[in-house]
């Protein structure tokens, strides 16, 4: 059973003939199929450039999304060489929704950190379905600080609706362990490296996304809450103009390059990362490859500084000059 | 005991909706808009609030010509801009400046809750960050008095940064072996929160204060059952994420023997 949006549904079905029309050209070898199949194939990347060239925010939104969608686990496995997972706060628990440890990429050793869904029911329910939790922002921040020790680069990977809102979150202080993270970014003299691979959702997002270099997928979004919230906010209903608060809040990957809140974007496969996993995890490595190659050469002094100045730049507003 | 902030006005009389008591107008602002029999403590506007915490005649403002535009086009925020400033007669959320407060030299900075629900956009985030980098210039203590309805949802992402930057800035001013005292007050939520507010090297509350990360709406789609105190002053005390509780009545003078303890 395959989960699509609807506006995948045209492409599915394209999928579906291409798969029949195989497996027909499999089982009658003696007739030769190849033109109709190729003419097949073309339609249906005709089809999926058109759909996806008309896609609105409020698309993008359910494509970053996506059930699908390739999680940090992907990433972690396609990116790294021998990774070591550290488990832990050392305070409370061990939030499974944001991971982290030790690895190698290429030749570099580096910390990384990685928010995760899960893949299943039973890995979502483990995973709190990606809401990050204050152990897991404690976590990133003891690795943060061992990165630090060890003078290594930090790789983060972001995707979480946002940070969890249940009791126990606020009872174990979630203001102050994101707060810490801020705080703990804005002074780390090594350098972070960030890719917003799904959802980048809000302070949740940001606790681990501070960094010096922010990449996005192509139909990734980083909000300031989800379009849900938002809807509930402005609106006051239960989210239902969360299509209304995505094109008004611009929380997709073109909105926020134009706002220098990100560096990149990285280009994903045709319909999406999910539609060719292993051609998504390429792309995200030859742009890690290529910041981090800049970063690593910014001597530390300076790379704190333009962090501090990254951020410092972000916001619009007006200003009267009155004629004193 | 949980007393409700919100108050009605009929005439010169208020009424307590916490404990239902009637009090002359006068009485209620010469209390500071605390309740004189269940003790709740009322919003104050960021001008009545400063008159309450800073020596007379000692306060400059700055950055008064900081304004909010609507950067993404997003629905019917001018006119919500527009609506504030009318009725808190500030033209932004935040109200900054310099100031003596028992004779030592402070930095302030003031939310309104009547702006946009106290929300943070662009402009408090970069009045905000203009006073921390004063302060740390000057080697200033910084006092922010913090009421918020989290960040700006019709700025967007824009205001999302506005976390960072002023984290970033609270780090610099700390690094710099400067004090930073942040008091929260009822509401203050989101990304303020987890922010500046919990930077402070000594937070503190106003009693009875909804102070939290997640939203009620948020906490509410959960169905846990929560704490009569859940998200107030008392739940954060008890839970080690706040300092002190400090009385409207007392804040000044505790204030001032915070700054004396570093000077």
């Amino acid at each position: 059973m395959q989960s699509k949006l609807n506006f995948e549904k045209p492409l599915i079905e394209l999928d579906t003939q291409l798969q029949q029309l195989k497996a027909f050209a499999g089982a009658n070898p003696e007739i030769d199929i190849s033109k109709g199949l190729t003419a097949l194939e073309e339609n249906a990347k005709a089809q999926t450039r058109k759909i996806f060239k008309k896609l609105t925010r409020w698309d993008k939104v359910q494509l970053s999304r996506h059930e699908q969608r390739p999680q940090s686990f992907a990433y972690i496995d396609a990116l790294f060489d021998d990774p070591v997972e550290l488990h832990g706060d050392k305070c409370y628990g061990d939030d499974r929704a944001l991971v982290g440890g030790l690895a190698w990429f290429e030749e570099q050793p580096i910390v990384y950190l990685a928010q995760q869904k899960g893949r299943d029911l039973k890995e979502r329910q483990e995973m709190s379905f990606g809401y990050t939790r204050p152990e897991g922002y404690r976590k990133a921040k003891r690795l943060m600080k061992l990165a630090e020790k060890f003078d290594r680069p930090i790789i983060s990977l972001v995707d979480t609706p946002g940070a969890h809102f249940d009791r126990g979150s606020e009872e174990r202080g979630q203001s102050v362990a994101i707060a810490e993270n801020l705080a703990e970014m804005a002074r780390l003299p090594v350098p972070i490296l960030v890719v917003v691979i799904g959802e980048g959702g809000s302070g949740g997002a940001l606790a681990i996304a501070a960094g010096d270099r922010v990449l996005m997928m192509e139909y990734a979004i980083y909000c300031v809450a989800p379009p849900e919230a938002c809807s509930g906010i402005v609106w006051k209903d239960n989210g239902e103009h969360a299509p209304e608060a995505a094109e008004g809040y611009k929380p997709i990957a073109e909105d926020l390059i134009q706002l220098s809140i990100i560096d990149g974007i990285i280009r994903e496969p045709l319909g999406g990362a999910h539609r060719n996993p292993v051609q998504a995890t390429r792309n995200v490595k030859k742009a890690i490859k290529k910041h981090l190659a800049d970063l690593i050469t910014i001597d530390r002094d300076t790379l704190v500084q333009q962090r501090y100045d990254r951020y410092r730049r972000l916001g619009v507003y007006g200003e009267r000059m009155d004629a004193v | 005991m949980a007393a409700e902030r919100a108050i009605a006005q009929i005439d010169q009389t208020i009424i307590c909706r916490g404990c239902q008591a009637e009090i002359p107008l006068e009485t209620f602002i010469q209390a500071l808009k605390v309740c004189s029999t269940c003790d709740a403590h009322a919003a104050l506007g960021a001008r009545e609030r400063l008159d309450l915490l800073v020596d007379r005649e000692t306060f400059v403002e700055n950055d008064t010509d900081l304004y909010s535009i609507n950067p993404l086009n997003f629905p019917n925020y001018e006119s919500k801009l527009e609506r504030d400033t009318k009725k808190t007669k500030l033209p932004y959320e935040l109200l900054t400046g310099e100031g003596e407060i028992g004779g030592h030299q402070v930095n302030l900075a003031i939310g309104d809750v009547g702006f946009i629900g106290g929300t943070m956009g662009s402009v408090a985030g970069e009045k905000l960050t203009r006073t921390i980098e004063r302060a740390t210039q000057n080697r200033l203590p910084l006092i922010t008095v913090s009421v918020s309805g989290g960040m700006r949802m019709q700025e967007g992402t824009l205001a999302l940064m506005q976390m960072q930057k002023t984290a970033a800035a609270c780090v610099r001013h700390s690094e710099a072996g400067l004090f930073y005292i942040s008091i929260v007050t009822d509401p203050t939520y989101g990304g303020a929160t987890a922010s500046f507010v919990s930077l402070g090297h000594v937070v503190i509350a106003e009693p009875y204060a909804r102070i939290g990360f997640a939203g009620p709406r948020a906490v509410a789609g959960i169905h846990e059952q929560l704490p009569d105190n859940f998200q107030k002053s008392e739940f954060l005390l008890e839970h080690g994420m706040i300092d002190c509780i400090v009385h409207r009545h007392q804040m000044q003078s505790f204030l001032v023997s915070l700054l004396d303890w570093v000077n």
